[in-house]
């Protein structure tokens, strides 16, 4: 890390963890509360059935240069110095940057008509992840928490919605929303397994299994008294912590074979991503990966062959693995950053925040493999053809994975879309 | 005090954001002013309230388990019941009244609405009339302008010929002038030429004069056709005036009707609402007081099933007993039969031989009557006698042994016969405990199915009877701690917090020794600070809550978040669990030290909960002690983590 280039912006949004930033913004958030989404407690009406469907995001954190990865446009003025290359579906090419992924091109989904207007690091990543735009009035689930609320079974004894970031830790956001505290997010600090989730040697398992039934003995007189949705999440939450140890092994990497872990490549996102698998096998529905930090206003040509070669390493064998495993046809793959960077090179060889014409990935599940959808001008100025917003990639995920979109959720007698009614699913690239 | 602003966030005071209780915080912020701001008053009227004061638990809820069942159903139970059935009946009684004055009301609006339309009704007849009287003057008026303009018109023509003959007159009098300086015929001409023209223009005059005249009486008809449309119009009004004002007056009296109408229709729909609230608590308690009696069956029919269990055991006993005793006998019969057996057959022997010796006596007897020399005949004859009489000697006893043997089998066979009425009344009675049994165990079944059904229908109803109770008793909310009051809770329910404090003070104190003599005030002042210092030491900690049960140090949030991440670190974290191990004066090492579970117990309770101990939580804890006295220090620290770790303690109240 030491000899990398300094390039950031050096916003605050990158000396808060990307959690801590959404939680300043809810400052805004609070002030939601006035208008009427009661954080407490939530009853979600009618039971929605589950599929075994899952969600991967890769979120690239600080913006993904779409010109050096999935939209090149070598040889212009915009250009920069890559060549384009082919891929293994003829007519599609991309960044010289991804030979690896170029080979797993038949499997993905390219979505190069991104226009989100919006540059701000922290509003960006809330409409990537909510598929809203941010507004005092009311707060929303990020898809993370949809999914596990809509695709999460409990009795996998494993939460249903992990966001994995290079730090872990931070204080946590509202990402649930209305969903209910039950559906916020459990945090892992890179490749390493929760925080916590082993038994401390000094209490022997005798003593451990005591002080459990101690405390189960003490709520039931509580809770013989009184029981709401407050309660119930406060007591499940020991108990999800007692699975949870159970099957910590889940999280830890060195219980796969040496060869696995050399293929995903010696770099903590490539441990991100073999953790990652491991719990999608073990029933997880939602995790999120986090590839740190984009935010390339300096020398953004020398990072991104750094970071760039990294993701193409670890994500191709990601693609690659999941899908010889079979899990590929239930597993959505999306990579998303908050917004693009500029096709302008500026005076320091770097790219600023841009969001009128960039790129997102998908691959598996129900997405259209092997496309690219839109299309950007000869400069990568603008989208002249399949634009598409936050709002419709929300609807896609969510598509993509089998959950109609278009439903709402009755929470405390309000009808909430789960998706935005003004967006709709881009039904082009959905099989 | 109450874990939540009149303004809430506190922070966040704008238009946007109103007090809950707009008046009430005008009271308080009345009466803080007024009293100069005393704010020890203030918080002593806060404590003081109804509100304040009010209890957490609803009444019900003391009393039932986690299920959501009654425990017992106690006197108090009962009289709660009693209380629900009253709060109902006068709810009840309320309705007929609540229903009257709500078509009383009725009755007083549709007056009212009726009253409005009779008005309402006459104004547009009048307000036609208006109408017509309105065009009518309007028409007058039109007249009357333009008679005015007919009479302007006509007086101007006249005017002008006037104008005309005095112009022709004045020159014909200069012309007279003229003649007089000189007679000229051409002047005299002139003057009869002018006065001729005076003379034809006489009959123009007249006829304009006379064109005018009529025109001004014209126009002073119109006038007064205008005039007294006017007064036609003016009574039209004067009698729509009172009209308007009545429509008015009947329009508000309308409005009040109304008002009042949807409120008492609102406080019937409120009482019915509050009716239907009481019924489903009243059901819920029912039910649940059936599943405590179901409950309390059940505990007797237990309690009486290993009694039944040990008759049957007994019975089935007996009859094993007999049936042994049956297998003895039998087996004594056969021994007999076998010993009877080769008796049967030496007498059979002896039987045939003396048959045999008897009808060799008899040939002989007969022999020796024939024969002379009977001597050795009656030689053999004796012979015969003697072997007769051993064999009798023999026969005799064996035959007694015999009868005696056959007695006995007989006996014995009546005894078997006697055994075998005996094992099958044993074997009856084994059956009739063991249908007993089995009809006792359904019945429990039967009792256990219906037990759990209603637990069940409990369990389901509890959350929204807790609503209903709340409302019904009116129970102050339930609220969790923020992450650092949590935080802050914990370190002082463990002294860690005070053990800082002290170390902090003994710290200043050793630096900066404070004069026995000093004032209070500076005592003071050194306590503070070393609270102070204590606090900043230990915020570190309360960071942690912050991060992991909120969005974050420094960040607003009223979000409550519970995930396995916080209870890992609440359980694996070490800090909370060490903070609970007994230490100094702390509460887990006064429970230990307390010789008496029970007080122990009652201790941490009323210490870390600020609650009397359960009666239940009485018994089970020093059961657990008892049961393992050297793990008593154990299960006191592990008690207090399990108290830090569980749901009373993080929510409130």
């Amino acid at each position: 890390m030491s000899n990398r280039a300094r390039y950031a912006c050096g916003s605050i949004d990158h000396a808060l963890s990307r959690r801590r930033f959404l939680g300043a913004s809810g400052l805004l958030g609070a002030s939601g509360l006035l208008g009427g989404v009661a954080s407490l407690p939530s009853k979600v009406a009618g039971a929605i059935p589950k599929n075994d469907y899952r969600i991967v995001v890769f979120n690239m954190h600080g913006g993904l240069s779409q010109l050096e990865s999935w939209d090149p446009k070598p040889s212009t003025n915009t250009g920069g110095p890559f060549r384009a290359i082919a891929t293994s579906v003829p007519g599609i090419h991309i960044s010289e940057l991804l030979p690896k992924t170029a080979k797993q091109m038949h499997r993905l989904c390219l979505l190069r008509g991104v226009n989100t207007a919006e540059d701000d690091h922290g509003k960006g990543a809330y409409m990537m992840l909510t598929g809203r735009r941010q507004t005092p009035a009311a707060e929303y689930p990020q898809v993370g928490s949809v999914a596990a609320k809509m695709l999460h079974d409990d009795q996998t004894g494993l939460p249903g919605h992990i966001i994995i970031t290079p730090g872990g830790g931070g204080g946590r956001g509202n990402e649930a929303a209305y969903l209910g505290p039950k559906f916020n997010s459990i945090h892992l600090g890179g490749d390493k397994p929760p925080q916590n989730s082993s038994k401390p040697d000094a209490i022997a398992q005798e003593a451990e299994d005591r002080r459990h039934l101690l405390r189960r003995k003490i709520n039931e007189q509580y809770l013989s008294q009184r029981r709401s949705a407050i309660t119930d999440a406060y007591t499940h939450s020991y108990e999800q912590a007692l699975k949870l140890m159970e099957r910590r092994e889940v999280f830890d990497v060195s219980k796969e074979p040496q060869a696995a872990q050399d293929k995903y490549g010696n770099s903590e996102l490539g441990r991100q991503c073999l953790v990652a698998r491991r719990l999608l096998e073990n029933g997880v529905s939602f995790v999120q990966i986090t590839h740190s930090n984009y935010d390339t206003h300096n020398d953004n040509f020398n990072f991104h062959i750094e970071q760039v070669g990294e993701f193409d390493l670890a994500y191709a064998t990601f693609i690659e693995d999941l899908a010889e495993r079979g899990m590929l046809e239930k597993t959505l793959v999306v990579v998303l950053s908050e917004f693009g960077r500029t096709p302008n090179i500026n005076l320091y060889y770097g790219r600023d925040h841009w969001s009128k014409a960039w790129s997102v990935a998908m691959a598996g599940a129900k997405v259209v493999p092997g496309a690219a959808f839109g299309q950007t001008n000869k400069e990568g100025t603008e989208v002249i053809d399949g634009q598409v917003d936050h709002g419709d990639i929300f609807h896609t995920i969510l598509r993509g994975v089998g959950v109609d979109s278009s439903q709402s959720l009755i929470v405390d007698g309000r009808e909430l879309p789960i998706a935005d009614p003004a967006a709709e699913p881009i039904w082009k690239v959905l099989v | 005090m109450f874990g939540r602003g009149l303004v809430h966030p506190l922070d966040m005071r704008h238009f946007d954001n109103p007090a809950s209780n707009p008046e009430l915080l005008k009271i308080l912020t009345d009466s803080l002013v007024e009293s100069k701001f005393d704010v020890s008053l203030i918080l002593k009227q806060i404590a003081l309230s109804d509100t304040y004061r009010r209890g957490r638990r609803t009444p019900l809820e003391t009393q039932v388990d986690v299920r959501g069942v009654l425990q017992v159903q106690s006197a108090e139970a009962i009289a709660w019941r009693a209380q629900l059935t009253e709060k109902l009946a006068v709810a009840k009684s309320a309705i007929p009244a609540a229903e009257n004055a709500w078509k009383e009301k009725q009755t007083t609006f549709d007056a009212a609405a009726d009253a409005w339309r009779e008005i309402q009704k006459t104004r547009i007849s009048i307000r036609a009339e208006l109408d017509v009287a309105e065009a009518g003057f309007n028409d007058a008026n039109k007249k009357f302008i333009d008679a005015v303009a007919a009479f302007d018109k006509a007086s101007a023509a006249h005017q002008a010929i006037a104008k005309k003959t005095a112009l022709l007159d004045e020159a014909a009098q200069k012309l007279e002038q003229a003649k007089a300086l000189g007679d000229d015929p051409e002047i005299q001409a002139s003057i009869v030429a002018t006065r001729a023209k005076i003379e034809a223009l006489k009959p123009q005059i007249t006829a304009a004069e006379l064109a005018a005249t009529t025109a001004a009486t014209a126009r002073d008809a119109s006038l007064a056709a205008k005039e007294a449309k006017r007064v036609e119009w003016k009574s039209v009004v004067d009698r729509l005036t009172p009209v308007e004002e009545q429509l008015q007056q009947a329009d508000r009296a309308m409005t009040l009707a109304r008002a009042g109408f949807q409120e008492s229709r609102q406080l019937a729909a409120n009482l019915s609402q509050r009716i239907e609230r009481l019924e489903r608590v009243a059901i819920w308690f029912d039910r649940s007081a059936d599943a405590a009696v179901a409950g309390t069956q059940l505990a007797q029919l237990s309690q009486q099933m290993p009694s039944l269990q040990e008759s049957l055991v007994v019975a089935n006993n007996e009859k094993i007993a007999m049936e042994q005793a049956m297998l003895g006998l039998e087996a004594t019969m056969a021994e007999t039969s076998k010993q009877i057996e080769p008796m049967a057959g030496k007498w059979k022997e002896l039987v045939a031989q003396k048959d045999q010796l008897v009808a060799a006596k008899s040939q002989l007897t007969v022999a020796a009557a024939l024969v002379a020399d009977a001597g050795p005949l009656q030689g053999a004859i004796a012979q015969i006698d003697a072997s007769l009489a051993t064999r009798q000697s023999e026969l005799v006893p064996l035959e007694a042994l015999l009868k005696q043997l056959q007695v006995n089998l007989a006996e014995m066979q009546k005894k078997v016969e006697e055994n075998k009425l005996l094992i099958a009344n044993a074997q009856s009675k084994v059956q009739a405990q063991q249908t007993a049994l089995d009809t006792h165990r359904a019945s429990i079944q039967t009792l256990q199915t219906q037990s759990d059904k209603l637990a069940q229908e409990c369990a389901t109803q509890r959350l929204e009877v807790d609503q209903h109770c709340q409302e019904i008793f009116a129970i102050a909310p339930e609220r969790a701690l923020s992450p650092e009051q949590f935080g802050w809770s914990i370190l002082t329910a463990t002294n860690i917090m005070s053990s800082y404090i002290s170390n902090e003070k003994a710290e200043l104190d050793k630096n900066a020794p404070l004069a026995s003599d000093a004032p209070p005030a500076e005592h003071y002042a050194r306590l503070l600070q070393s609270v102070r210092g204590a606090r900043d030491k230990l915020q570190g900690n309360i960071d942690t809550f912050s991060n992991l049960y909120s969005s974050g140090v420094g960040q607003t949030s009223d979000d409550f978040f519970a995930s396995p991440d916080q209870a890992l670190f609440v359980a694996n974290g070490g800090s909370v669990y060490g903070w609970a191990a007994p230490n100094g004066n702390n509460l887990t090492n006064l429970a230990i030290q307390n010789p008496d579970p029970r007080s122990a117990v009652e201790l941490l309770s009323r210490g870390l909960l600020a609650r009397a101990a359960s009666p239940s939580e009485l018994e089970w804890v020093p059961e657990l002690i008892a049961k393992n006295p050297e793990a008593k220090p154990a299960v006191f620290h592990e008690l207090v983590w399990g108290i830090l770790a569980g749901v009373e303690f993080r929510i409130y109240p």
